[in-house]
């Protein structure tokens, strides 16, 4: 079963793409932050696929990816940014730093699915 | 702050109002704009999710207030009501910067926070006020606070080529 790390401030979304995901067959874990998600990205080695939010208190969703590329020389697991941020110099600093992807909230399960299911590792 | 400021402030309200709308409706509720009046709510406490942006010259104060219940119907997921609200004013200022970068504007979101009250009462500011909705299971309020620097005029919209729920790339 592959492993979604799924990281976001808000654990109502959280939730909601646990929610998604899990039936697909997707094994979800959960970060509420930057700490979190590195602890776990440190801890799971095997992740498939991280799902990211960029508007986060303390470190943004921009500044972890950038981390996880710089830092995950390995193998780095592909990255979807879900968020409501569509300011494209964002967007533009997500795909120069690695993103495999960039999903406007509120966003539907099904769009959610196939795209982690498309982009997974 | 000048009456170009004023039409400029309640321009940007309105763009918030709309926004409001299509928010609850991506979430199955249907609002439709009604008066409020924090004495006929009750001693119902309502949760408000707090959140602010900044731009060069434009900067504002959003409260999205609404009851427990409506909250807890209108998650996808089993949600916290505080969680919930606070993610659902960041969605909503989400939307509304979306709108200010078809008019040419650039601002940048705070994170969410959540409070509790019971009959909070804004006031009116300048020619603001607070927009209220309602729904089958009670009432929306927006309180927003807009501040502008004079001589700051809004560009006329034009329409991004996302929208929310799309996948940019």
């Amino acid at each position: 079963m592959k492993k979604v790390l799924v990281v976001d401030d808000s654990q109502s979304i959280r939730n909601e793409v646990s929610d998604a995901l899990g039936p697909a067959g997707f094994n979800v874990l959960q970060a509420a932050d930057a700490s979190e998600a590195f602890a776990c990205l440190a801890k799971h080695q095997d992740i498939s696929m991280v799902v990211l939010d960029v508007n986060m208190p303390g470190m943004s969703g921009i500044d972890v990816l950038e981390r996880i590329q710089r830092e995950r020389t390995d193998q780095v697991p592909p990255v979807l940014m879900l968020t409501t941020e569509a300011e494209r110099s964002l967007v533009e600093r997500a795909k120069k730093a690695g993103a495999k992807g960039w999903l406007l909230k509120p966003v539907k399960p099904q769009l959610l699915v196939s795209t982690v299911a498309r982009l997974a590792r | 702050m000048t009456l170009e400021n004023d039409r400029t402030n309640a321009r940007v309200a309105e763009l918030a109002a709309e926004s409001c709308v299509a928010l609850w409706r991506d979430y199955a509720v249907e609002l439709t704009r009604a008066s409020y009046d924090p004495d006929a709510a009750g001693d119902e406490p309502m949760l408000f999710g707090a959140i602010g942006f900044a731009g060069e010259m434009l900067r504002a104060t959003c409260l999205l207030g609404a009851h427990r219940r409506l909250l807890q119907a209108s998650g996808r997921a089993d949600n916290q009501p505080r969680d919930w609200i606070a993610e659902l004013s960041n969605q909503l200022m989400g939307r509304l910067k979306m709108r200010l970068l078809g008019c040419g504007v650039t601002v940048k979101l705070t994170t969410p926070l959540a409070l509790s009250g019971i009959k909070l009462r804004p006031l009116p500011r300048m020619v603001q006020s607070p927009l209220s909705y309602q729904s089958a299971l009670g009432p929306v309020v927006v309180w927003l606070e807009v501040e502008s620097e004079t001589g700051f005029v809004l560009g006329e919209e034009r329409p991004l080529s996302v929208t929310p729920g799309d996948l940019v790339f």
